[in-house]
């Protein structure tokens, strides 16, 4: 028998400044519950996307299977509150060098508080 | 910010101050030559009914209304037709899978009457800013090929610039 595992990506989105309160399992259902009712619950199964465990403050990274990407990036782009796609990586690990050396500097922070 | 969305222009309302990468939105055509680039859009019917008025761009609010609307005018120049994400942004699914459905039917209609399809944010703020890669799926879910948007675009944008007045 085959035993492949199926390719992942990962996304790294963010989230704006007035609703960081809000738990990142609380977001996380948020994306889920909103790739249902845009997709559907068979999609959403089937699209196994994953939260993965937060290694900076504000960066939270999903996962989803590559065949599911699109969705799933639309998904997020119709979502409430606000999220940013900031970046779409084959890796994991890529995806965290490039938003430390790229993004967690942005001064977003500070502006986000007004805006 | 634009630049690590992977946007290399963007569309805003002018401003006292300008930026070479910024193509400002206006709502009337400048009486002279200006320093920047600008497309005069139209957001609502009330602009559109002037018969001497010919924008650049048209915001596409109400599909049917405009594609019908588009079709007795039949403008001489390749006018562009905007669709805003913020439109539908949070909007229910219903709403969500039916724009989607007009979108794709707007790409049709668009192709067919030689105009340009534009997929907006509609953003305010750098928080409702979309990437191009979310734009490109959003594409794709519209069966409209990114590639050729893309180029499209860019040869439609090449089409519009306008003399500008340049400083020595």
């Amino acid at each position: 028998m085959l035993k492949r595992r199926y390719k992942r990506r990962y996304i790294g989105i963010i989230c704006r400044l007035t609703v960081a309160d809000l738990d990142r399992r609380a977001l996380f259902k948020l994306v889920l519950e909103r790739n249902s009712e845009l997709f559907g619950h068979v999609f959403n199964e089937i699209s196994n996307v994953k939260l993965a465990r937060q290694e900076y403050s504000r960066l939270i990274i999903i996962s989803c299977r590559t065949q599911s990407l699109d969705h799933l990036l639309v998904s997020l782009t119709f979502m409430e509150p606000v999220l940013l796609v900031i970046d779409v990586s084959g890796s994991i690990n890529k995806l965290k060098k490039r938003w430390a050396s790229e993004f967690s500097s942005l001064p977003l922070w500070e502006n986000s508080a007004n805006s | 910010m634009a630049e690590l969305l992977n946007i290399e222009v963007v569309g805003g309302p002018f401003e006292d101050k300008t930026h070479d990468d910024v193509i400002y939105r206006l709502k009337q055509k400048p009486p002279t030559v200006t320093p920047y680039r600008y497309l005069v859009v139209a957001d609502t019917f009330e602009q559109l009914s002037s018969s001497s008025f010919v924008p650049h761009l048209i915001v596409v609010r109400d599909f049917e209304r405009i594609k019908s609307f588009i079709k007795n005018k039949r403008y001489k120049s390749q006018i562009a037709l905007e669709v805003l994400l913020s439109d539908v942004r949070h909007s229910e699914g219903l709403r969500v899978g039916k724009w989607f459905r007009e979108v794709t039917e707007l790409y049709k209609f668009s192709k067919r009457f030689g105009y340009q399809l534009i997929i907006s944010s509609g953003a305010t703020s750098v928080w409702e800013m979309t990437s191009a890669q979310c734009i490109e799926s959003i594409m794709r879910i519209c069966d409209i090929p990114p590639q050729i948007y893309w180029e499209e675009l860019e040869d439609w944008l090449k089409q519009q610039e306008t003399p500008r007045l340049c400083y020595a």
